[in-house]
């Protein structure tokens, strides 16, 4: 076991393997306060990637719907109460430093008949088998399996919140499932940290699948081997014809229709922290105004994916699931400044990868107090450079709005 | 599947069951998302007033069924204050 410094839990901790860092890491933000949940990253991952025989269950991009759903079902219930077991009443953050145990060390005290390098568990093919099941759709009346209320009125209420859950591999910079292979078989690209199955090497042993604590490796039975997210590498390479040779988002990334999501490859230094680029938007975003907050940071993989937090949803829900920041993020987030205002209208305006952005200062809109604080619009304009340092987007901050006249209402 | 009842204890029928966090403050919360995201899209009280009652609109109508009209005029007049009218262009 080596020692290993993970930011996002403030201390060292144990991992299997000696630290290696790649030169640039795929990082993505995703705004759950915009997510409604359509499923359109799912279709276009399915329609791209995994469209095959021994696919089927197969969903490197999921949606679900939080606090009662998950793919596989209750993925993070079940590690949460493994941890929870393994380590009674410890799993607690004192400040910005997590003091209980993450997948890899709760794992050194489960020695037992099968001893494990990674906490972890094989999900039941049952619970691969229904992603979205019941998660807010109705049953039917009582013992009529297959059948609908048709009247609508039945339809059972939650009574209670709930919010969209967008996933994808989180392209670990300490991966569960890269420590798990016993035929290492798992590697982390040096040139963008995207974590890849070596489709050769592998023999099918599903250590991985056991081991990713947010079951993103995914068990091909027509072949017998692994396969997971490749977070669309010939896209970030530039291959895509379209880009002419500049990296390009994944297809989940620019099918986004709500806009949820920004995705971009953020600079490592040697010793495997993030170096500053105060002006690349996820830099920007996740170190500097701290609005997005890594999933299960606890869990001690250091994902590269970060989620805005829903601003309605129970704190204690939210700082289980995203760490200590919580308060902050949200409490930015509701009342924004004016840059990140300016950056947030970065997100979907184009499917090149955004390295750096500027803001053009505007007019004055408006003053207003939001939840009780002063805050001023202001129509600045903000530009997105790609890697080659053109300008690939110009957006302002004030969008038009455009209403559709009644001739044409109904037309399209 | 099973096609039974809910049963709180279960913990493999998680799905739909209520679970600890609910508040009036997480409601007015929630509710009040509601309210802003439509007066920024340009929709006047009484029409935001008329989503909240109309059942189809799931979210807005369970806060409006459990706290009345008070209190969800009151949630739309908070988001009304907070946020200027948007001005349209037609065409």
């Amino acid at each position: 076991m080596a020692e290993v410094f993970n930011w996002q839990i403030n201390r060292n901790m144990s991992y299997p393997h000696a630290a290696h860092y790649p030169d640039k890491q795929f990082a993505f933000v995703f705004n759950l306060n915009r997510c409604i949940g359509c499923q359109t990253c799912t279709m276009a991952c399915k329609s791209t990637w995994t469209f095959s025989k021994g696919q089927e269950y197969m969903w490197w991009n999921n949606v679900e719907t939080k606090p009662y759903g998950g793919y596989p079902q209750f993925w993070d219930v079940k590690l949460l109460e493994m941890l929870e077991k393994a380590n009674p009443e410890g799993q607690v953050w004192s400040g910005d430093t997590f003091k209980g145990k993450t997948v890899f060390e709760a794992a050194q005290k489960q020695a037992g008949p099968e001893p494990q390098r990674v906490l972890g568990y094989l999900p039941t093919d049952e619970e691969w088998r229904f992603p979205n099941i019941y998660e807010d759709n109705p049953r039917g009346p009582k013992g009529e399996i297959g059948s609908f209320h048709k009247e609508g009125v039945q339809l059972p209420e939650h009574k209670t919140w709930f919010f969209y859950l967008a996933r994808i591999c989180n392209h670990c910079t300490y991966p569960g499932c890269l420590a798990a292979c016993p035929r290492n078989a798992i590697y982390k690209r040096p040139e963008d940290g995207v974590v890849l199955i070596d489709q050769e090497r592998c023999r099918g042993y599903r250590k991985c699948v056991e081991a990713c604590p947010y079951k993103k490796a995914m068990y091909r039975p027509s072949t017998r081997v692994t396969e997971k997210c490749i977070a669309c590498y010939p896209r970030l390479e530039g291959k895509d014809p379209e880009t002419h040779g500049q990296p390009m988002e994944t297809r989940c990334m620019a099918s986004c229709i709500g806009q949820i999501r920004l995705q971009g490859l953020v600079k490592i230094a040697k010793d495997g922290s993030w170096t500053e680029d105060r002006y690349n938007p996820l830099y920007y975003l996740i170190k500097v105004a701290k609005v997005a907050l890594p999933l299960y940071p606890q869990f001690g993989t250091e994902p590269n994916g970060y989620y805005m937090p829903p601003r309605w949803v129970p704190r204690g829900f939210l700082k289980q699931m995203f760490g200590p920041g919580v308060d902050h993020a949200i409490d930015t987030y509701m009342v924004p400044d004016r840059e990140l205002l300016a950056v947030l209208q970065l997100f979907r305006k184009t499917n090149r990868i955004i390295f750096k952005y500027a803001i053009e200062e505007g007019p004055k809109v408006y003053e207003t107090k939001i939840h009780g604080k002063p805050f001023t619009l202001y129509n600045d304009t903000v530009i997105g450079f790609g890697q080659d340092g053109q300008e690939i987007i110009r957006t302002q901050v004030e969008e038009p709005f455009h209403v559709r006249p009644d001739v044409h209402q109904n037309s399209i | 599947m099973t096609h039974k009842e809910f049963e709180p204890d279960d913990p493999v029928e998680m799905v739909g069951m209520q679970i600890p966090g609910q508040s009036e403050a997480a409601l007015r919360d929630m509710a009040l998302c509601f309210a802003e995201e439509f007066v920024r899209e340009g929709w006047n009280e009484e029409k935001i007033f008329a989503m909240f009652k109309n059942p189809f609109y799931a979210g807005p109508y369970l806060a409006w069924k459990q706290k009345g009209d008070a209190f969800v005029k009151s949630v739309i007049v908070e988001a009304l204050n907070m946020w200027p009218k948007p001005e349209h262009s037609h065409g």
